[in-house]
Order: structure tokens, then C-alpha cells, then sequence
């Protein structure tokens, strides 16, 4: 049967280290991961090449009192030792130099049951005098451990050792398993000289004339591969962007920290009007307050907002605050950017979008996050009207792969009319997706702009989610690197 | 947006003829009423803040009732009764200056009108009322009390009523203090020395607004006459709550008593109901909707939305609105209920023959040229959220404390300013993977957000990471040079120290003479308060003076 290139690999490696090995050392030759071995070994003893057998290995490890013990000697030794620079004779106090707390008992317990030691009656405090001094075997042992605990090289007297210190907490058993992986002779294709790998020394030679180049199974995986790539939600969005763009939309950009002014009295969201509260925004500090607006904007709107200015509305007759207005906050709305570039755009025709990030406190979760893509898109032109907003729209969804597309009325404060659009997936069927309307005349006139405009905005991350098939609105920012790494889509 | 919860059964009651099921799910979402859910006679319906009087059954079905050309011309009956009397007290002109009122003669309500207008109650107390901050509404049974009504501030001491779901009596403060409700809205008034209080002629203690009614005033299904009183800091929130409890309330029978309110210099008699006039020429109506209509076309869409409207002219109407229509601002509003009356989904979309160039946002090239870099290296594209801590920006990576744009109230600490880097993000990224394969080559192309002098400053920048069991200096230094060598752009290296790099083996990154940006071995104390054991190698470039190599003739 045909080997793999990776399952050939292994075959050659394992008859340069002698036709038999442990699956760890064949790992580190091969520079893989050890877990690789396993499933390739196991594919080449089916097919006959090899023959794999697991042994257990039990090794001793010194556990965190253990390996102390082995550093700075066993309890016992250390008091004995003390006892042998100090003439002798130490009064218990001076234990504590040597021995932890937790080891004093233990130590004198053994020195007098093994009649190394006595305790006699001092001044103050207990005399330890010293009795006779004893090799201690225990020490000798843990420290042979400490360097290599295999259970396979230990005397039979050492075991007995072992077991006391197993006793006393200083040493557990482990099991490890080991994979020998061994080559079955007799099996390999025999006849002419087999080359699994084609090398360019071969080539240079002429050897290439004379040798077979061994089959492999070219069905079997590969190894995975890690590969730079983009970020899949950047993409989609730059997919969009040229959607736009071959459409005739110039792109526009706007800053994240915005006025309220610019991102909602100019939107003629009231100060203090349930519109405004539609969303509440992230108020920030750390930045003045100031409105970067010529000084006739602010006064249009200001009018527009108190009586309706020269829009011939009612307005909504209350007092405007130009501090509420210069207040910094985080953008809640491309449409933000949309206003800005009618500002400086006052000659039809305009065409632009903006995607780019707002923010709104939500609670998290799979579907709410405070900060998410919008798409907002303008067209200003003379003679427009609702009939070219659904037109736009229309156009718009069908170029992003909808199938059909539905309105309903909706409320905006800044568009009348306001008109919610469904657009019909081919497998989800219909999706709520964006939100639209003609600018108010409250909108337009204070910013001079003297022909109509149509607006919409799209949430983008919606769809992101579903080209990427993901449900959840934070894995757009995945903080894991292995599902970027694997994820097609 | 408001999300309100009818009954089907009541709902088709007030409507007063039938309508099937679909039928009617199909006209409340034409009324921009989106219906969410129905669960066997429940409807729970999203309302868009512009329209108040769709906050409870009873306007939906009067909207209902005209949408399918059965409403007849709105009017409002009045009760022969005399206007009662109510007087304002000087004492409660700082802290509640305002107050509207009127009673209602001669109604019945079940169990369902009671839930309805308590949820009308409410919704405006969300919506128009900011909370009660800018208006309360109080509703009381008639009969328990006897008019004329005072309005007035005592003191919080000399108050002493039994509020709502409570048996004992209770002066102001305490009420503030013991009652949920004034726990929940006593803020609005506890600043004050004295607080407003609504009493009879005979000093019963109607309620103690905005905070609770009393116990002994409350109305029940045996109610049959009411009182309603709406007090408030702004006089346009007032009427309109008060409008749109009457004119709801009315569609369930009874007859309307207007109040005197006497202040001192002047009185009003409230509510005030009256209809308004709006003129609107026919070629309004064309131009915003590119329909063409007739006038009588347009005159019968109108009707279908409560509007009742006159030829005025050859080329206009003058439309009649009723009281409770608060949104018509202007003549597009209208036009916006001439194509809801008309239905969008049988206006023929025309696709705008705008001729214009598109052009994608200045850097865009250069942006998909050092990502297609990057990617060519091999390294993973990342995005970070432009949100962040200071705890990642700040302390974590052992960077000085500098000014950032900071949210005041930020729903998590994780959220809470915007970044001005992107190395820390990345050095967050790898200490999020430490258990997946080695060596990591993250980078990330974004925004950043700086503070200079007290302004925000917006600025693409590129950070670049790797991470792996062992890494040197040269090998991030060479992913640098690689990178600005594709750019036809020669770079340069200083000594830096900064303390999240080792010391010795940073380098600030120059190009054209100008400090562009900063690459080193990162420290190991701030690999370890990121989580992760393996060493990184990093950069990071501010790329805005890098903006005009995007042009096609660059020097």
C-alpha cells in the first residue's frame, strides 16, 4: 500500500535510528509534536510497516517536600549535623536554624528511636545531645532520585527505601506511556534500490536513472499549514466598500469622538425629546468640548430646533442649549459623517457612504455590542423622492445578493418620510436591515443645502454575521487566533 | 423604541367592527406599529416614539378604524357639567411649577381598559415625560374626592396621607424614603423644602406628585367618573400627556369636563383639545413622493390617516389636525402619511439616475498594500476592538499614564476608553492563545485614537507581533525593514528605552528624519502580566506620513 509523504518521512527516520524507537524520540528528530507520532505510526502499522507497542514507564517524582529534602538534606541529617558543629549539645531553640517548624517533632521523634539523640532538661529550655551519629541511607536515595526517578533502576534495597519516603509524602509514582515503534524488515518493497524522496543530489547524479521512487498514498492528509491571511469581517467589509464604490458612492470618513451637535441637533434630535433617547450615547471626558461649525450652521440649527427656522416647521418649541451641543461624545451614527460632508458639499449631485464604527451602551451579549459597523449612505440630487429612495435601496440590496426587498414605515428623527426596509435572504428569508428616509427640511436647510437628500443606513455587522455563518456579534473580533487560523468562509 | 402589549379581543372592541388576524397585523405594521409577537390574544407591538397616541389600544384603533375608511370626523364630547376649579399655589413655583387637568364623565372600564391605560400612563412617563422628571400623571376616582382642588408645596412635614399600596399614613419625607415609588422618584423633588401636593376642597390628599397617588383616590372597575392631572417643569410635556390621556381614555365612552386651572396672574381651562390647520400644496405632495395624485386622491389618502382636509384654492389643501397628532411638524409629515395611507409596497421604485465618480477614503491603497504585505509574510490580520482599558493600554504593557479620550459612564471597565495603540491589544491577543501552536505572527492595521491639547486625533496605525519559544530582535526588525523596503521607503533604527521593551533591544523607527514608530524585544514583565510565557518581538508605526505614497505619480 502507498505511503504518505509524512508516513514516508516517519519510515525513513525511524531506519536511521536504528529501525526501532521511542515515539518521543522520533518527535524530536522529526522536529513534531510527539501527538503527531501517534496517528502515523498507528496508519503504518496497519499497512503493514511497522509494529507499535505501548509500555508504562513508572517513574518517582519528588513532590515540592521532597524536592527540599533532596536540596538541603533530610530533617534528621540537618539536626544531626547541627548537633555535630555545636559541640554536641544544642538547646531546642536553635532547631529552628535548621528545621522547619513542621519538621521538629518528626526529626527529634526519630533521632530517639534510633538512639542517635537524647533530650535532657536544660536551664531555660530542653538540651538535644547528641548520641551517635548514623549514615542516613534515606538521603542517599532521595537525592538518586532527584536526577532520575525510573522504578526499572532501583535495587531491590532502595525500593524498601523508597516506599518510607513514599510514606512520608516526599515522592509519588507516575505512569507514563511510551510508544516503541519498530520496523518490520522483510516487509519493505524489496528489488532495485527504492527512494521514498527525490532529492536534488539524486537528480544532479543521474542516480534518478536507477532507482524506483516509491509510491505514495496521495489520498491520506497532509499536515495542516499555517498561513498568513486577512481578517474574514475586514474583508466583507472591504467587499461591500467596492460594491459601493462601483456604484458611484465616493467613500467618507469622520471622527469616532463627535459633538452632540454634529452627531444629533443636527440630526434635529431634540435635546430633551424622546428621540434623543432613542439611543443614549457614551458621554466622554478627556477631550474639550467644541463645535467645529461654521457659526450660521449653529444658528440654523438652533432655529430649526426652537421654531423651525426657515423650514416653515413648528420646530419643537423649546430652548437650545449650545452647551448640550458641544458636549464630546462617542459617535452613535455614521449618519454623523453623512451631515458633515453635506456641509461642504452644497453642489448636487452627492453621493457618498461612510462604514465605520459607532458606539451605544447596550448590555452585551451574542446579539449587542457598544461598539459595531454601520454603513450610511447619502444621495443628493434635484428631483428627487420616494420613489428614488426605493429605487436606490432596491438597487443596493439586490447588489449585495438579497433576492427581493420590502418597506415598511419607521420613525427617525431625522428623515420623513422614514421607511424600514426588509430584504429577503435566499435561505433566512426576509431580514430587517436597514432604516431610511428623505432628510428633513430641518436637516437640510440650516447645513444650505437646497436639494433633496436620501439616506439610509445599514447594520452591517447583521450581515457580516451571516456571510461568516456566525451567531454570535463578538466573534467578529475573535480573540482566537486558532478559529482565524482554520476558519474558511 | 416603546413596545406596548394589547389584547385582541379588547382591541377589536374598541375598533368596533371585524377584522381578521392577518388583516390586522398587515395594517399595524403600515401604522408603524411592528408587531413582534402574538401569543393567543396577546399582540406585543413596537411603537416608534413620534406617535403617542398608538402608545395604548385605544388610539391604535381609532387608527385602525380610519385606515380601513371607517372613522368618522374626530371629535370630542363635552360634558354639560361646569369646568371644576383648581388652584395653583404660588408656594410650588420652584419646585413643580405646572399643571393641567381634566375629568372624565360617565365611563365603565374592565379589566383590560384599566391595564391599557395604566400602560399609557407609563409609556409617556418614559417617553414625553423624561421620567417624570418633566411631567407626571396622576388618575384618580372622582367620586372619592371633592372638587374644588388645591395645588400647592407645604413642607415635606406637614404632608400626612396613606399613599398607594400602603395602610399607614405617611408625611413626605417619609414617603420618599419607605414607599418604592419614592425611592425610585424622589430624587426629583428630595432637593427641595417643600414638596407638591394635589388635595380637595376638604384637604383629602389626592396625591403627592411625581411621586404616588393616595390609596383612598384610587380607581377600580367601579370608577365611573374620573379625575386626571398632569404636573410638570415644562408646560408643552404637560398638555401633550394630558391630551393624549383624554382623547385615549374617551374612545372608551364618557364625556369630557374641563378644568380651571387658576394661577395667579392668569387661568387656563385645560385641556386644551383644539384642532390646528396646516396648508399643503398638492405640489409638496408630488415632489416628496413622487406620486402623481390627484386631489381628490390625496384629499382620501389623508382621511385614511385621521386628516381631514379642504380644498383651498387650485393648488392646495388646508388639513385638519386633531389634537393628539403631536408629530405633524411640518408638511413632510403629512406627505409621510399620504404614502403610509397609499402603501410603500406599491410605489414603483425608480432607481436614481445620479451620475457621480466613486472613490474609496484617502489611504485605502496603502492600507490593502501593507495588509497584503503582511499577509505575504505570513503574518494573521487581527481586529481589536478601538474600545480598551486603561488597565491593557496602561498598566498591563508598564506605559505612563496619558491623557485618553475616557467614557464617563462606561457600561464595562473592559470598554472604557479608546485605544492610542495597538501593541497592547496585540500583546492582549497573544496572551488570549497561549495554548494554540507556535510561532504566532499577529498584526493588526487600525485606527487610533490620540489627545492633543484637549482634542482627539485620529491616526492609522499598523502594529505588528511575533511570538514564539524563542525570538530575537533581528527577527522583527527584519519584518520592519522588509516591509517599508516594498514600499520604496528606506528606514532607520535608534536606540529607545521604554519600559515594555527589554532594555538594549529597542529601537525607534525612523523614516524621512521623522519618528515613525517604535520595535523591540517586549519585557519579560509585561509578557507575564499578559498571561503569556513565550517571548514577543514587536512594532508598531504610525502610518500617516505615509498616506502620499498612495498617489499614482509619487515622488
Amino acid at each position: 500500500m502507498p505511503l504518505s509523504q509524512s508516513e514516508a518521512l516517519l519510515l525513513k527516520c525511524l531506519e536511521k535510528l536504528g529501525g526501532k524507537a521511542e515515539a518521543s524520540s522520533l518527535a524530536s528528530s522529526l522536529k513534531q509534536p510527539v501527538n503527531s507520532i501517534f496517528p502515523l505510526s498507528s496508519l503504518l502499522a496497519e499497512k503493514g510497516y511497522v509494529k507499535t507497542t505501548e509500555i508504562i514507564k513508572e517513574k518517582f517524582e519528588l513532590t515540592e517536600e521532597g524536592t527540599y529534602c533532596a536540596k538541603h538534606g533530610m530533617p534528621e541529617t540537618r539536626l544531626l549535623r547541627l548537633l555535630s558543629s555545636k559541640g554536641g549539645t544544642v538547646p531546642l531553640d536553635a532547631l529552628k536554624t535548621v528545621l522547619k517548624p513542621t519538621e521538629i517533632s518528626a526529626a527529634l521523634g526519630w533521632g530517639r528511636k534510633a538512639g542517635a539523640i537524647a533530650i535532657e532538661k536544660g536551664g531555660t529550655t530542653p538540651l538535644i545531645v547528641l548520641k551517635r551519629t548514623l549514615n542516613i541511607e534515606l538521603e542517599d536515595v532521595i537525592k538518586k532520585l532527584s536526577k532520575d526517578g525510573e522504578k526499572s533502576a532501583l535495587t531491590p534495597k532502595e525500593l524498601e527505601l523508597v516506599s518510607v519516603l513514599g510514606e512520608r509524602g516526599l515522592i509519588t509514582l507516575k505512569e507514563t506511556k511510551q510508544l516503541i515503534v519498530e520496523m518490520i524488515r522483510g516487509i519493505r518493497p524489496s528489488g532495485g534500490v527504492v527512494s521514498n524522496v527525490l532529492t536534488s543530489d539524486i537528480i544532479k547524479s543521474g542516480q534518478w536513472r536507477k532507482i524506483t521512487l516509491s509510491p505514495y498514498d496521495v489520498t491520506a492528509s497532509p499536515p495542516s499549514l499555517k498561513i498568513g491571511k486577512k481578517h474574514p469581517y475586514l474583508e466583507f467589509l472591504e467587499e461591500v466598500k467596492e460594491i459601493l464604490i462601483a456604484m458611484g458612492f465616493e467613500e467618507a470618513s469622520g471622527s469616532y469622538v463627535e459633538s452632540e451637535f454634529w452627531n444629533f441637533d443636527t440630526l434635529f434630535q431634540a435635546q430633551d425629546h424622546p428621540a434623543r433617547a432613542i439611543h443614549d450615547s457614551f458621554q466622554v471626558k478627556g477631550v474639550e468640548p467644541y463645535i467645529d461649525a461654521p457659526e450660521e450652521v449653529i444658528k440654523g440649527v438652533k432655529a430649526a430646533h426652537e421654531y423651525g427656522g426657515k423650514t416653515g416647521s413648528k420646530g419643537w418649541g423649546y430652548r437650545w442649549d449650545i452647551m448640550i451641543a458641544k458636549r464630546p461624545i462617542l459617535r452613535t451614527q455614521t449618519t454623523a459623517v453623512s451631515v458633515r460632508y453635506l456641509s461642504t458639499h452644497k453642489v448636487p449631485p452627492v453621493k457618498t457612504f461612510c462604514l465605520s464604527k459607532n458606539f451605544r451602551p447596550d448590555v452585551i451579549d451574542s446579539r449587542h455590542m457598544v461598539e459595531f459597523c454601520q454603513l450610511d449612505g447619502i444621495i443628493g440630487n434635484r428631483n428627487m423622492n420616494v420613489r428614488h429612495l426605493l429605487g436606490a435601496l432596491k438597487e443596493f440590496t439586490m447588489q449585495l445578493g438579497f433576492k427581493d426587498i420590502k418597506f415598511t414605515p419607521g420613525y427617525f428623527p431625522f428623515t420623513e418620510p422614514s421607511i424600514e426596509a426588509y430584504a429577503k435572504h435566499p435561505k433566512l428569508g426576509w431580514i430587517e436591515c436597514l432604516g431610511s428616509g428623505l432628510f428633513r427640511p430641518e436637516v437640510l436647510e440650516p447645513l444650505g443645502i437646497k436639494f433633496p437628500v436620501l439616506a439610509w443606513a445599514f447594520g452591517i455587522d447583521r450581515l457580516a454575521m451571516i456571510r461568516l455563518g456566525i451567531d454570535d456579534i463578538r466573534e467578529l473580533h475573535t480573540s482566537n487566533l486558532e478559529s482565524l487560523r482554520e476558519k474558511g468562509w | 423604541m416603546p413596545t406596548i402589549v394589547l389584547n385582541v379581543k379588547d382591541l377589536k372592541k374598541l375598533i368596533g367592527f371585524p377584522i381578521e388576524k392577518e388583516a390586522l397585523q398587515e395594517i399595524l405594521s403600515s401604522l408603524k406599529c411592528e408587531p413582534e409577537t402574538v401569543i393567543d390574544d396577546e399582540i406585543t407591538i413596537e411603537v416608534t416614539s413620534d406617535r403617542p397616541d398608538f402608545f395604548s389600544a385605544e388610539g391604535i384603533a381609532r387608527g385602525i378604524r380610519y385606515y380601513r375608511s371607517r372613522g368618522s370626523v374626530y371629535n370630542v364630547t363635552y360634558s354639560k357639567l361646569a369646568p371644576l376649579k383648581l388652584q395653583v399655589e404660588q408656594s410650588t413655583s420652584k419646585v413643580r411649577p405646572y399643571i393641567v387637568a381634566a375629568a372624565i364623565r360617565g365611563i365603565s372600564l374592565d379589566e383590560e381598559g384599566m391595564k391599557q391605560i395604566m400602560q399609557l400612563q407609563e409609556k409617556l412617563h418614559t417617553t414625553y415625560a423624561s421620567n417624570r422628571r418633566k411631567a407626571s400623571i396622576g388618575i384618580y376616582d372622582l367620586d372619592t374626592v371633592t372638587p374644588d382642588f388645591t395645588y400647592a408645596a407645604p413642607p415635606p412635614g406637614e404632608i400626612s396621607f396613606v399613599p398607594l399600596e400602603s395602610s399607614e399614613e405617611m408625611d413626605g419625607r417619609r414617603i420618599l424614603a419607605d414607599t418604592p415609588k419614592g425611592r425610585e422618584y424622589g430624587w426629583i423633588i428630595s432637593g427641595y423644602d417643600r414638596f407638591p401636593l394635589l388635595s380637595d376642597s376638604k384637604r383629602k390628599v389626592l396625591s403627592m406628585p411625581p411621586i404616588i397617588n393616595s390609596e383612598a383616590t384610587r380607581i377600580t372597575e367601579k370608577t365611573r367618573n374620573l379625575f386626571i392631572d398632569v404636573t410638570g417643569t415644562e408646560e408643552k410635556a404637560i398638555n401633550t400627556c394630558l391630551n393624549i390621556m383624554v382623547t385615549s381614555i374617551l374612545e372608551r365612552g364618557g364625556s369630557l369636563q374641563q378644568v380651571y386651572v387658576v394661577y395667579k396672574q392668569r387661568t387656563d381651562k385645560t385641556p386644551k383639545l383644539e384642532k390646528t390647520k396646516k396648508r399643503l400644496p398638492y405640489s409638496a405632495v408630488a415632489t416628496v413622493s413622487g406620486l402623481g395624485l390627484t386631489p381628490r386622491e390625496v384629499s382620501s389618502l389623508l382621511s385614511r390617516m385621521g386628516l381631514q382636509s379642504e380644498a383651498v384654492g387650485c393648488d392646495a389643501l388646508e388639513v385638519t389636525i386633531p389634537s393628539y397628532r403631536v408629530d405633524i411638524l411640518h408638511e413632510v409629515d403629512l406627505v409621510e402619511d399620504i404614502v403610509m395611507a397609499y402603501g410603500l409596497n406599491r410605489m414603483v421604485p425608480e432607481l436614481p439616475q445620479v451620475v457621480t465618480m466613486g472613490r474609496p477614503l484617502t489611504g485605502s491603497r496603502l492600507r490593502s498594500r501593507i495588509r497584503d504585505l503582511m499577509v505575504g509574510m505570513g503574518f494573521q490580520e487581527v481586529t481589536t476592538y478601538l474600545l480598551s482599558s486603561r488597565e491593557v493600554l496602561e498598566e498591563k504593557p508598564l506605559m505612563h499614564v496619558r491623557p485618553l479620550v475616557e467614557i464617563i459612564r462606561p457600561v464595562s471597565s473592559e470598554f472604557s476608553v479608546l485605544r492610542d495603540a495597538l501593541m497592547p491589544k496585540l500583546l492582549q491577543f497573544l496572551g488570549s492563545n497561549t495554548h494554540y501552536s507556535y510561532p504566532q505572527k499577529v498584526f493588526e492595521y487600525g485606527d487610533v485614537v490620540r489627545v492633543e491639547k484637549g482634542m482627539p486625533l485620529t491616526s492609522p496605525h499598523l502594529s505588528v507581533a511575533i511570538s514564539n519559544h524563542k525570538i530575537s530582535f533581528e527577527e522583527i526588525q527584519a519584518v520592519a525593514v522588509a516591509l517599508f523596503k516594498n514600499l520604496s521607503k528606506g528606514v532607520s533604527f535608534e536606540p529607545y528605552t521604554a519600559k515594555h521593551f527589554i532594555q538594549g533591544r529597542a529601537a525607534k523607527i525612523i523614516m524621512d528624519g521623522k519618528h515613525i514608530g517604535t520595535i523591540g524585544e517586549i519585557s519579560p514583565q509585561v509578557l507575564v502580566n499578559f498571561g503569556t510565557t513565550c517571548p514577543v518581538g514587536a512594532m508598531e508605526c504610525n502610518l500617516s506620513p505615509l498616506i502620499h505614497l498612495e498617489s499614482l505619480f509619487r515622488g
